[in-house]
């Protein structure tokens, strides 16, 4: 078990925040990024993801044989496809449960899980494909296609960072120029995260590691030196989205999704947004590490095994979100809600790090 | 080498950038076309008068309640008809809309609606989207991101029904629902909304009934169709006890209420594009 890290911790803290805006309506959802900023955990999860490739990778140097870490990665993609066939089994069968309980058919309907129920043969081959996801069970597909497309940048990362980046912001501006998606099916929709742009920030953390082993020094100069501006931008983002400010989709310039806010097509505000965060709080968990301890812990031991708690956490959203349907939620409610689910987080990091080798 | 290879990327990300301001043509908005004053002369093409005649229901979805509320004049959706072209018409909601594809198993909300409208004469292209997930804040944020990308001429809307569920403040919900209608007028796209469905578990539930009555009342303020849907299924979950029971794999009063709010959507698009004739014709010196 390594011990408590940057890249851990907050990871731990964006899957709380994930926890908890996974449960709309809940009062402590005002607590979470997305209320002061225009980027929020989602952008924050993909880019620490980037930052633990470039520890997979090794970086340029080579240290670990490319084989290996397209091996380590194929099968990490692997592990979460397998992950996500297993919750979403699980949520189905919660709807489902909670359909004939309570005698509700507005939870067979419930994000988009209507066609599990209705086109089931249909809807179970887009299950295995991740062409069918429902709401709020999204985020899986979309790692395991950032994986795949990693793995890409990683080899060619191995000859040049730059040509990496580059072809990166290359597929990014195209599929924002071209609005490329991937497509849903059976649903005529497409994937609420678009894999095609959001590589970029899990690029981007990736060569923010790769650049910090490499040029150690030069680095921290750099990250002191951006810090005031980058605290201006997060303090411009706070004030964007206390004013609730939005671009006008049918006005901005074309190609739009350059000049939105758009969370699907992850527009450049967003990923900007992001690394000024990043930079912005870049200090701190020296800070918090000598000051809450217990906290950094917490949030570390959630970070190291953040599949398996996302994934419970997924789950123990829908069954919040199921419980605050049918009872009478409440500040009480929705602190109870919070607190089981902050505990049983933790649990189920403990018995994954019961494992031998746990991720 | 490595440096060239980046810029040789980054130029070629440069030409893809470049390109749709080229190759691209932005869809023509309805609005931005100077054809009305041709529209207005024209004689209403046949198949259009056909559609001026109120709908029949099918005799399971006749009910006490009206189907719909309202005497919004759809005049986006007019234009394209005397223009001549499908109608562009834009099923958004829950998962029920999910597929415009009649092929599916237990026909679905958009293609039956398609049908409908077909079958009354007019020429429409559906496209169905859900809001999987979404509510409040969020929700209205995708549904413009959609309609820019998809310019329709009319946007069936379901609404309420991911807000009620989790529980949102029905005066917070209130607000954006409004300001989102405002919104659409003012990119002149038609709207039809479409309250929630009724459920007899929640009958008595003040927060669901509290999202219902928003929904009724923000469109009347705003002067938008609504799609009366759930008194209606109110009335056919009291004409059919059973179908409130799940029996089947199926909530057969689901099942009902989707097929009959299409019955009831075409009715409203229909009674709108009446409107909009007889507002044309006051307004004509």
């Amino acid at each position: 078990m390594r011990a408590p890290n940057a890249i851990d911790f907050w990871r731990g803290v964006a899957l709380v925040m994930i926890f908890i805006n996974h449960v709309p309506g809940m009062v402590y959802s005002h607590l979470t990024l997305r209320n002061y900023a225009i980027s929020d955990a989602a952008e924050l999860f993909v880019f620490l993801a980037g930052c633990s490739l470039a520890f997979v990778a090794a970086g340029k140097a080579g240290a670990r044989p490319l084989r290996q870490v397209i091996a380590r990665l194929l099968l990490r993609a692997f592990e979460i496809w397998r992950a996500q066939i297993v919750i979403i089994s699980v949520a189905i069968a919660l709807l489902g449960a909670g359909a004939i309980v309570f005698n509700d058919p507005l939870l067979l309907g419930w994000h988009g899980a209507g066609p599990a129920f209705s086109d089931t043969a249909r809807a179970s081959i887009g299950l295995v494909l991740l062409t069918y996801q429902i709401g709020y069970f999204n985020i899986l597909p979309l790692y395991v296609v950032l994986l795949l497309l990693a793995l890409v940048f990683i080899v060619i990362a191995r000859r040049s960072l730059a040509a990496a980046l580059a072809a990166s912001f290359a597929l990014y501006a195209a599929t924002l120029a071209w609005e490329l998606r991937l497509p849903s099916w059976p649903a005529e929709d497409a994937w609420f995260f678009n894999p095609l742009s959001w590589q970029a920030l899990i690029v981007l953390g990736f060569a923010v590691i790769t650049l910090q082993q490499s040029h150690a020094e030069r680095w921290q100069a750099i990250v002191a030196r951006l810090w005031p501006a980058a605290m201006i931008v997060v303090a411009l983002g706070a004030g964007v989205v206390w004013m609730d400010y939005r671009p006008d989709p049918m006005t901005v310039p074309r190609p739009r999704f350059f000049f939105l806010f758009d969370k699907q097509f992850l527009s450049p505000i967003r990923i900007v947004n992001m690394i000024a965060i990043a930079i912005a709080f870049y200090p701190l968990f020296p800070i918090l590490a000598r000051y809450v301890g217990p906290v950094v812990r917490y949030c570390s031991s959630l970070g190291r095994n953040s599949l398996a708690v996302f994934c419970m956490a997924s789950l123990l959203a829908l069954a919040a979100q199921i419980a605050r349907y049918v009872g009478e939620p409440g500040f009480l409610f929705d602190t109870g809600i919070v607190l089981v689910g902050l505990v049983i987080l933790r649990v189920t990091a403990w018995i994954a790090e019961l494992q031998p080798s746990s991720s | 080498m490595d440096r060239g290879v980046a810029a040789l990327v980054l130029l070629a990300s440069a030409c893809a950038l470049a390109l749709p301001l080229f190759f691209v043509a932005d869809a023509p908005k309805p609005e931005h076309r100077d054809v009305r004053a041709t529209i207005l002369n024209q004689a209403a093409p046949s198949r259009f008068e056909i559609a001026g005649n109120a709908p029949a229901l099918s005799p399971q979805c006749r009910v006490e309640s009206a189907p719909f509320d309202g005497r919004a004049p759809l005049r986006t959706v007019r234009r394209a008809l005397l223009e001549k072209r499908p109608a562009r018409v834009v099923s958004f909601g829950t998962s029920s809309v999910l597929s415009a594809d009649a092929s599916s198993p237990i026909a679905t909300y958009s293609s039956e609606l398609g049908r409908d409208l077909e079958e009354n004469g007019l020429d429409v292209e559906m496209i169905a989207r859900t809001q999987a997930g979404a509510v409040a804040d969020d929700a209205a944020e995708r549904l413009k991101a959609e309609l820019a990308a998809l310019r329709p001429d009319l946007l069936v809307w379901q609404v309420g029904t991911n807000d009620a569920v989790a529980r949102i403040d029905a005066e917070d919900f209130a607000d954006d629902l409004r300001e989102t209608l405002t919104w659409l007028a003012a990119h002149k796209i038609d709207v039809v909304l479409v309250d929630p469905q009724y459920v007899a578990r929640l009958s008595d539930d003040e927060g669901y009934t509290g999202i219902v009555d928003r929904v009724a009342a923000v469109a009347s303020e705003k002067r938008v169709l609504r799609v009366n849907r759930y008194d209606a299924m109110a009335d056919l979950a009291r004409a059919h006890p059973s179908w409130s029971r799940f029996t089947g794999d199926r909530f057969r009063l689901a099942d009902m209420g989707d097929r009959c709010a299409a019955e009831y959507t075409a009715g409203a698009i229909v009674a709108g594009l009446h409107a909009a004739a007889t507002a044309e014709e006051r307004e004509t010196p």
